[in-house]
């Protein structure tokens, strides 16, 4: 609980450090559009929290990663989240769902992995709105023993309603610590 | 609670500042600004549940609110604070624009950004000033004009779209549009397809002018060009103080008769007569 303080206190959190490839104890992921860490308390089962690059909002959601067949080497993740989130531009209440597949390869030397991701927001403050961001994700990078780096980048579009789509281009780096 | 009202007073002290002093002696004609003042206020909302959005309201001052909204889109990788000469310029004459910020400044990547700042305003108490019965008018330079037109072909309230050396994308079905008017404005020495530009008009099934600026240059549409953006633009060949006078006097015109309703400024577009422009060539 301690660890968590620490990570909620200093605001950096974001679901995406959830979906790094190798399977920790605690991640960090800095870049756009969020900076996020979670701890995990179970094999999968964790806390998050993430802050918008752009200041726009702050989330905290529960996070869980169920792998689907053996949790190493080739194979796949599913990947699932849901908390509620804050905008800081105005005072607008929200929640959010995650919902991401991701296969590839989760090594002892390096982890790869790519796939979908959905990260859902909705409010009804206001009147209702939301966002729906398609998203095609991967992560690269090498592992050091408990420690691993990656490097994800992600690209799709952002639907909401009554405008536009608008295009998604995001990149960051993250850190994994399993004890 | 209380970071909920620290959040709602950040959110609601907007301080404006001055773009330009009321001057009651400028007539506003001929390509000269307005007697207005011209107050400017950034404004960051909320946008897409999670995104901060950031935009510029460029607001009359000294006059009689409300005011016609023009929704100005910047050109692409260029901010949106060089084109604040041209929202001063029409807030000086009345209208009251709006120009929303978009990441990496390509407007293309969110293409909705000006119905959420505009939407956003609204709700806003400073949105009183903003004239919602009157038509009003969209513009863009370059890529912002792409964006400006798919605003436009969406959006009824938008009678007006002025595309500043632009053309819409191929896909804007701007062709269904059977209300409105379009007005191009395009530079002799644009270092872009000016036949692109002028093929461009003849989609448009609304009253549709093209005008070509004698001397004037891309990038005189925006303050502070830089010499990388120089050096891919035609040269200019006259002064751009003098080519956007120029300019600013079609445009102005066009706002008049087609946003503000002036049947004067409707017969000077009618006659197409402006020092050092080419009306429909």
């Amino acid at each position: 609980m301690t660890l968590l303080a620490l990570v909620l206190s200093t605001a950096l959190a974001d679901p995406i450090a959830a979906r790094e490839p190798l399977q920790g104890d605690f991640a960090i992921h800095v870049g756009t559009p969020e900076t996020s860490a979670v701890v995990w308390f179970l094999d999968d089962f964790g806390v998050a929290a993430s802050l918008r690059t752009d200041l726009g909002a702050v989330e905290l959601t529960a996070v869980e990663r169920r792998p689907l067949g053996k949790p190493d080497g080739w194979g796949a993740d599913l990947h699932g989240a849901f908390g509620f989130g804050m905008g800081l531009a105005r005072p607008l209440p929200y929640v959010t769902a995650v919902l991401a597949l991701h296969g590839g390869y989760r090594g002892e030397r390096f982890g790869w992995t790519i796939g979908p991701a959905i990260p859902f927001a909705m409010t009804f403050v206001g009147g209702w709105t939301a966002r729906v961001p398609l998203l095609v994700e991967t992560f690269v990078g090498p592992r050091f023993g408990n420690v691993a780096l990656g490097l994800r980048g992600a690209t799709g579009t952002v639907l909401s309603p009554g405008i536009p789509a608008s295009f998604a281009g995001q990149v960051g780096l993250g850190l994994t610590v399993k004890r | 609670m209380r970071f909920l009202t620290l959040l709602a007073l950040t959110a609601c002290s907007l301080t404006p500042s001055e773009l330009l002093p009321e001057d009651p002696d400028a007539d506003g004609t001929s390509g000269a600004r307005g007697p207005l003042g011209a107050d400017l206020y950034e404004i960051d909302t909320q946008a897409r549940v999670t995104e901060r959005l950031h935009y510029a309201f460029v607001t009359p001052t000294g006059g009689e609110a409300p005011y016609p909204l023009v929704t100005f889109v910047h050109g692409g990788l260029v901010d949106d604070a060089r084109y604040h000469w041209i929202a001063a310029h029409m807030a000086s004459r009345g209208y009251a624009v709006v120009l929303a910020e978009h990441d990496g400044d390509l407007a293309i990547t969110q293409s909705g950004n000006s119905d959420l700042a505009v939407e956003d305003l609204l709700r806003r108490e400073l949105g009183d000033r903003v004239d919602e019965a009157a038509p009003w008018a969209t513009m863009g330079h370059s890529l912002g004009g792409v964006i400006a037109s798919g605003l436009w072909a969406r959006d009824d309230r938008y009678a007006g779209l002025a595309l500043l050396a632009s053309f819409p994308a191929g896909f804007t079905p701007v062709e269904q549009r059977t209300e409105g008017s379009l007005l191009s404005l395009w530079g002799s020495e644009d270092g872009g397809d000016e036949s692109e530009a002028r093929a461009a008009v003849d989609r448009f099934d609304v009253p549709a002018n093209f005008a070509r600026i004698d001397g004037m240059n891309h990038y005189a549409w925006t303050d502070d060009p830089s010499e990388g953006e120089l050096s891919r633009d035609g040269v200019a060949t006259r002064p751009d103080a003098q080519t956007r006078v120029d300019a600013l006097f079609v445009l102005d015109t066009w706002l008049d008769a087609e946003i503000g309703g002036d049947a004067d400024a409707a017969q000077a577009l009618a006659d197409g007569t402006f020092p050092n422009v080419e009306w429909n060539p």
